[in-house]
Formats: structure tokens, C-alpha cells, sequence
């Protein structure tokens, strides 16, 4: 049934290992798993959200206990966390079998990552310097602001290449455009929200 | 911040430009990102930042839980005795009902590809699930006259024709009865059909669909018999 959640109705028995599993797993299937990616790719983000958001509360009151830091901290990591675990889901990086352990760990890396940068970045990569990453939440305030006026399809095109990766050939096609074209389309885009960006922002 | 300032001054060498520009892009949707998820956590999970869930279970006084029942109790006793003025009307009920519906596109057509006809679907499809009903709609019109439309084609004609911001729930109903041929999404289109037809004022006719919903317990039965209830208001 469409819109089903993991292990509601499901009319089936487990066996004791595909439960086991499947705990491991935030409570899906390897089948759910699969139609999750397939979602998150279409950017229809509901059944990642109703599996991560619903165990929330579950990391962060780990992270208390294991660290015993504030709430605060547990929850900042754990949605630095959770970011980050759904561009690695989408990257492909991620497969099933201990998604509950990866996640964790992830939450952990940031907490140690935020103990020794006291400046906490929107960096993916917990390897770099996350201090020269950092963007400025004025930056982000003016980049807002730009982004506004572009048109609809240019913010189409840049949320869909940036931040979906989603591949250029694919989005030419998606369009009815050549690749070349698309490409052109994609520096216009870029130099618009270049100008917009420029225009909004005023540096001290 | 020397590399934003470059980027502003366009001094960054090309690839460096695409990489910061991407950073930017990253940063600000990652940003809106986690406002969406703080505020679904709060709104439908009860989690917040700077204090536990309440419900803490067994440190509550019975005391504080008989307080909490009796300020639900003059809640409840406070509404009641002012009608239902808050209340949505069944209109409003409907709606709302049209507004949340959650039904997904095709995801097997987001993963193809493509030829012409299918490069449409697929441009449809993503402007369904990024909730651009009016584009999607548009989109689908243009597929289903083509030779080579299929039943679901018409399915999200009339699921876009209730959702976009000037419905049209008299052509919703015709798009998902042309869509009946194909039975992957019965149940989903009995309550759209459903929905089309109180908004259409058409109450008489969606009675019976209503009743069949809720009797086959089927796909939103509960808003189903909540409607049904209302229909004579």
C-alpha cells in the first residue's frame, strides 16, 4: 500500500534475524530501504523523514548518556547528523544493513569534531577545516534574499544540479534542452543570482 | 570569509568558483533544511531543542497529570459552550483534506529514461513532487493528449486539477474516471473522487463513495467518516 510505513500492516512474519535487522535499520526492510532511496532522489523526502525524525529523540537522549553533554548539543549534532546522512544516502554512499550504528557513529563524529571547533560550520566533509568553511548566516541572509529573484526554473536548475547533484545530462533531458544549452542556461543562472547576490549583500 | 570576498570581487579562478558556489548552495538549503525538520520535530514529535519530550512518564506527579486532565476538561467544557464557531465548516474540512493529501508520483519514471513523451512524464512527475501543482498540471494536460497517454497520466491530471491554486474539481473528476481503467491506485482515487465531488458542491454523489471507503476500511477511511458525517451541514 502506498504511503505504508516500515513494519505497519505488513501482514508478514519475520524471523527473528530479518527483525533483528531490520532494527538495525531503523525498522526497514531492505525493500523499504530501496523505495526510500528511489524517493529521496525523486525529492519526495516523506518516508526519510518519518523514519529519521520519529528516532530523533531516541539519538539525542544516546548522546546525553553516552557523553553526558547538554540536550542542546545532543540535538545540534544530531540534526548535523541527520543532514549529512541523507546527502550520503543520496550520494549513494550508504547501503543497507547497520544504517542505526553508521548513524550514530556520525552524530558521535560531529559532537568530537564540535568539542575541538568551538564554530560550528554547515560542512559535509568532517575532514576539512570546518573554521575556513564557515558561511556567515548574513551571507546565508542576503543569498536568501537573491535568491528570490530568480526565476523559477534557474532556482529549478541550481537546487536541482547543487544541491540534488543531480546530473547535467539528466536535467537537459528533464528540460527538452541539449547539454550544451542547459550548461549555458546553468552560468546565466548562476551569473544573475551572482549580481542579485552581490546587490544584496553589503559587506562591513 | 577570503574566499567569499573573492568570490564578490570575481577574482576566484573558475573551479574555485563552482565550489564555493555550490558550498553556498549546500549551506543555504541545508539551512532551510533543518528549520523544516526543528519545526516537524516540534509540531509532530513533540522534540525541542532545550527541553525533553513531557512525556517523562513515571517522574510525573499524579498530581500534575490530574491537573493537565482537568485543564482539558474546562478546554473542552469552554468550546463546547461556545459552539462550534472555531470549528472548520465541511467546505473548509474538504480543503484541508485536499491540501494534505500525500499521494506520490511515479518514482519508477523518475528513474527512466527516456524518450520524448517520457522526458514530459518525467518533467511532470518532478514538478508534482516538488508540489508545483500548476506546472505539473499543465504538464499533464499536455500528455494526455497525446497518443500515447496511459491511465495514470489522467490520475495526476485530476489529482493536480484539486490541488493547484485555481482548482477545477469538475475536470479533476473527469481526469481520475478516465483514470479507473488502470487499478494500481483504486483506493487513492475513491477518496479523490470523493473530495472532487464536495467540493464540486456535488455532496449526494460523493455519499455513496464516502460509504464504501469507510465500510472497506480503505485508504483514509477515518477522514472518510468524518466527512461523511458532515455532509447534511
Amino acid at each position: 500500500m502506498i504511503g505504508q510505513t516500515p513494519n505497519e500492516n505488513s501482514g508478514t512474519t519475520h524471523s527473528g534475524e530479518q527483525s533483528s535487522l531490520a532494527h538495525k535499520n531503523f525498522g526497514l526492510e531492505a525493500a523499504q530501504f530501496d523505495d526510500m532511496l528511489i524517493q529521496l532522489q525523486a525529492g519526495e523526502n516523506a518516508l526519510f523523514e518519518k523514519v529519521f525524525l520519529s528516532q530523533f529523540e531516541e539519538s539525542v537522549k544516546y548522546l546525553i548518556s553516552t557523553y553526558g553533554i547538554q540536550r542542546s548539543v545532543a540535538y545540534d549534532v544530531t540534526m548535523d547528523a541527520l543532514l549529512k546522512f541523507r546527502k550520503r544516502l543520496l550520494a549513494g554512499k550508504i547501503s543497507y544493513g547497520n544504517m542505526r550504528f553508521l548513524f550514530t557513529r556520525m552524530a558521535s563524529q560531529f559532537l568530537s569534531q564540535r568539542n575541538k571547533h568551538p564554530v560550528i560550520a554547515l560542512s559535509e566533509n568532517l575532514n576539512e577545516r570546518t573554521e575556513s568553511q564557515a558561511i556567515d548566516s548574513d551571507v546565508l541572509d542576503a543569498l536568501d534574499l537573491a535568491w528570490q529573484s530568480l526565476c523559477k526554473d534557474c532556482s529549478s536548475i541550481l537546487n536541482q544540479y547543487y544541491y540534488r547533484k543531480t546530473a547535467l545530462k539528466t536535467l537537459a533531458k528533464i528540460y527538452g534542452k541539449s547539454e550544451a544549452a542547459l550548461r549555458k542556461q546553468k552560468q546565466r543562472c548562476l551569473d544573475k543570482l551572482k549580481a542579485a547576490f552581490i546587490k544584496c549583500y553589503s559587506p562591513e | 570569509m577570503e574566499r567569499f570576498n573573492n568570490y564578490i570581487k570575481g577574482i576566484l579562478s573558475p573551479k574555485a568558483e563552482e565550489e564555493f558556489v555550490e558550498q553556498l548552495i549546500e549551506a543555504k538549503n541545508d539551512r532551510a533544511q533543518r528549520k523544516a525538520w526543528t519545526e516537524a520535530l516540534a509540531r509532530d514529535y513533540n522534540v525541542e531543542r532545550d527541553r525533553p519530550p513531557s512525556s517523562s512518564g513515571n517522574n510525573r506527579p499524579f498530581i500534575y497529570l490530574l491537573l493537565v486532565a482537568a485543564a482539558l476538561g474546562l478546554a473542552a467544557l469552554f468550546l463546547w459552550s461556545n459552539g462550534k464557531q472555531s470549528a472548520p465548516s465541511f467546505d473548509e474540512q474538504v480543503d484541508m483534506q485536499i491540501a494534505g493529501l500525500t499521494i506520490m508520483g511515479d518514482q519508477s519514471m523518475l528513474r527512466k529514461s527516456m524518450d520524448q513523451v517520457d522526458s514530459l512524464r518525467k518533467a511532470a512527475n518532478l514538478a508534482y513532487v516538488n508540489h508545483d501543482y500548476e506546472d505539473s498540471n499543465s504538464l499533464w494536460q499536455r500528455l494526455t493528449q497525446l497518443p500515447k497517454a496511459i491511465a495514470s497520466d489522467y490520475f495526476y491530471l485530476g489529482i493536480c486539477q484539486l490541488k493547484k491554486a485555481d482548482a477545477d474539481p469538475v475536470a479533476s473528476i473527469a481526469a481520475l474516471q478516465r483514470s479507473a481503467i488502470d487499478t494500481t491506485y483504486q483506493q487513492e482515487r475513491a477518496w479523490l473522487l470523493a473530495l472532487a465531488h464536495c467540493k464540486a458542491g456535488q455532496r449526494e454523489v460523493a455519499r455513496p463513495i464516502l460509504q464504501s471507503i469507510v465500510s472497506n476500511k480503505a485508504y483514509q477511511a477515518t477522514a472518510a467518516k468524518d466527512l461523511l458525517e458532515r455532509l447534511t451541514e
